[in-house]
């Protein structure tokens, strides 16, 4: 047995060396695609493209002018004349902001007694990345501007006008780098998604080719041609996995504050469990067209519950529920359980034996469409 | 047990084996046969069930009625122990396109626990046997069509089994291939391998020990290439009609049709622009369908009289038994 498991595992592995396209494909893709995510992601929102209406001129506003340009998130391009020509170059694109100081801007200030200073800020909400982003450094400015106003009027003297202060700590994430959560997403994603590929195409070529029907007059038993088909797949999957891990942590400062050894079980228990899925579509498909698409189809439904758009903890409670029968939403909380927070595995457990059970269902489904495998 | 009995043990035996896909009966209560050291052709039309028969018997396709036995182990309940005494080439190439001819003989070998010094004299054996030798490292995708099929049959050697299934193994490969292809079997033969091979080539079926004749996922006949050659009655005239007024099919037929209604007339086959006129006596129908031919302005030419080859005797079968199940279907 271990012999024809061996015959069968040098075989694949000659083929996978002789395809020059694919093996590098597979090992070098994901680590190509995670660097060029990690990179657009990594870097502060800046110098979003701004219009300017000054309708005021004063001294004061110039000093509002300066103080967000000095945030280096506005970059003020358009400087205009009229209100009624920000609208245009909003929607056209040319900028994503617009600052309108109103005529009297200056005078009001100057009356503490009136109504609040008046300023209109627009931003382009289709980007609520950028428009989040400009809001938040547009406020600090005001609230800054705000303080220096009341020391001016207060002959000097500090004023804490603030009747509660907030004093936010953020816990494992404390620059709330928005890399720190999206790359380990797209890492676990593409972890699973070579696993799932390499093995959707190991036994629908064999069918494809006809090999299939030569390997079943042959002693091999199924269970052989399975564990044959996992290993390879399951190293290749590795592979990419630790390089891809490699430069999640050195390339863009994601933490590893857990234990290496947890994380690498875990990891390659996982595995089996998504391999199964690749080798269920396998067996189930006539050819690895249709193998790739099933599982591409797979793919697109787990990534909805990697967190990478929408955290699973926000969606309505039945997609909540519907998240655990997928393999990815567990090894996600584990994944990042582990980098971010270094938990050990009391943190997680439920999501393991959860996983388990889904790794039996699927895998004892494999062997089921593998074995009715006949020429019906 | 005394050489003749081991000889004409039965290898392969099969009752009433039925094969249903849905609403097609590809395989029709097959009762067959083969005795060891034979070599037996299957031969029928396309989609007669030739394929299906050799999955039912190679194990890997379960009959929905009857059984077949083969090297006396049960075709459903012990498909694993004929694995080791069959070896299956199929009709497609089913070889490892990637892996070179002597990667691919080794991952047969190795499948087979063939294993060591064994496996190298094998090998070397096969290649020379297959004429593959000069080829050994070349990728088994770039051989010619008959080196494929070549490279298969030597696969399905490695582990030298007792029986050996060619679903037809020479389809798509030139005469001279394929007359080499036969010459290998001769030589297994000769060493008593029982040989059940499909083919739509009735020269191929002259060289079968014993013939079945499927037709319809049935067998119709099963016997000798002589015998069933003999199952045409009377001789047969080979002609080829001219006419200056009528050309190609439409004189064809004309002359099938003056021909039919004479005396002693048996059958009438066109052979492209060839007829062959089975009749009681050759000397006398002779003279006297070239005497009707001209009174319906029509010449002959190279009349001679031949005795029926396969080919005529499987036409005629075939046509019969396509007669008999006509008139079977009227009756009810």
């Amino acid at each position: 047995m271990l012999g024809r498991i061996w015959a069968l595992m040098v075989k694949e592995l000659l083929q996978l060396l002789r395809d020059r396209v694919f093996a590098p494909l597979i090992v070098l893709g994901p680590i190509i695609e995670l660097s060029a995510i990690a990179w657009a992601t990594s870097a502060p929102i800046m110098n979003l493209p701004t219009a300017l209406v000054d309708l005021d001129r004063s001294q004061q506003s110039r000093q509002m002018v300066v103080a967000l340009a000095n945030t280096e998130t506005f970059d003020f391009t358009h400087r205009l004349d009229r209100e009624g020509d920000v609208r245009p170059l909003v929607e056209s694109g040319q900028v994503v902001a617009a600052l309108i100081i109103p005529a009297g801007y200056a005078d009001s200030l100057m009356s503490p007694t009136g109504a609040p200073a008046q300023v209109s800020l627009i931003l382009d909400g289709a980007d609520p990345m950028a428009a989040r982003e400009a809001l938040r450094s547009a406020q600090g400015v005001i609230e800054e501007l705000n303080s220096r106003l009341l020391k001016e009027w207060n002959g000097g003297r500090d004023v804490d006008i603030s009747l509660v202060e907030p004093r936010v700590r953020v816990r494992f994430n404390e620059e709330l780098k928005q890399s720190v959560f999206t790359l380990p997403a797209e890492a676990g994603m593409m972890f699973f998604a070579v696993a799932l590929i390499i093995a959707s195409i190991g036994i629908a070529r064999e069918k494809e080719r006809g090999t299939l029907e030569q390997i079943m007059v042959t002693p091999v038993r199924h269970a052989e041609l399975i564990i044959a088909k996992a290993i390879p797949a399951v190293c290749l999957a590795f592979i990419s996995f630790i390089l891809m891990l490699f430069v999640c942590l050195h390339g863009f400062g994601v933490p590893m504050r857990g234990s290496w050894p947890l994380l690498l079980v875990i990891s390659f228990f996982f595995l089996f469990v998504e391999l199964g899925i690749g080798l269920t579509a396998s067996a189930w498909a006539g050819n690895q067209m249709q193998a790739s698409m099933l599982v591409f189809g797979w793919i697109m439904v787990e990534f909805f519950f990697t967190g990478y758009g929408v955290p699973v903890e926000n969606m309505p409670v039945l997609m909540q529920r519907l998240a655990n029968l997928f393999p990815i939403y567990h090894y996600m909380f584990i994944f990042r359980s582990i980098l971010l927070k270094g938990a050990g595995i009391s943190a997680f457990w439920e999501h393991i034996v959860i996983a388990l059970g889904l790794g039996v269902v699927i895998n004892s489904l494999t062997l089921f469409f593998l074995t009715r495998q006949r020429w019906e | 047990m005394s050489s003749n009995e081991h000889r004409n043990q039965v290898v392969i035996s099969t009752t009433n084996l039925t094969k249903r896909f849905r609403k097609v009966l590809a395989v029709d209560g097959l009762n067959l046969e083969v005795r060891r050291g034979e070599v037996f052709g299957l031969v029928g039309p396309d989609g007669a069930g030739k394929t299906t028969t050799f999955r039912m018997l190679a194990a890997i396709m379960n009959p929905t009625e009857g059984e077949a036995t083969v090297s006396g182990f049960d075709t459903r309940r012990q498909a694993e122990d004929i694995k080791h005494h069959i070896g299956y080439m199929a009709q497609q190439f089913n070889l490892y396109p990637d892996l070179s001819v002597e990667e691919n003989l080794i991952f047969f070998a190795d499948i087979f626990d063939v294993r060591g010094a064994e496996r190298e004299a094998r090998l070397e054996r096969l290649l020379d046997f297959a004429r593959l030798t000069e080829f050994r490292n070349r990728r088994a995708g770039h051989l010619s069509g008959g080196m494929k099929k070549k490279l298969a049959l030597a696969c399905c050697l490695i582990h030298e089994p007792e029986i050996l299934y060619l679903d037809e193994p020479t389809t798509g490969v030139d005469p001279v291939s394929r007359r080499e292809f036969w010459d290998i079997l001769s030589s297994l033969h000769a060493r008593g391998t029982t040989i059940l091979v499909s083919t739509p080539y009735m020269d191929e079926a002259e060289r079968c020990s014993r013939v079945g004749l499927v037709y319809e996922g049935r067998i119709i006949v099963c016997d000798t290439p002589d015998n069933i050659k003999g199952m045409i009655e009377g001789e047969m005239i080979e002609l080829r009609p001219t006419s200056a007024t009528l050309f190609g099919v439409g004189r064809m037929r004309q002359a099938r049709e003056v021909i039919k209604v004479l005396d002693g007339i048996r059958e009438v086959q066109m052979f492209g622009d060839l007829l062959h006129v089975f009749v009681d006596d050759a000397g006398r129908r002779a003279p006297e369908i070239e005497r009707t031919l001209q009174r319906h302005d029509m010449g002959t030419e190279g009349t001679r009289v031949t005795s029926p080859r396969m080919e005529e005797a499987y036409i005629s079968l075939v046509r019969r038994q396509a007669t008999q199940e006509a008139e079977k279907v009227e009756e009810s």
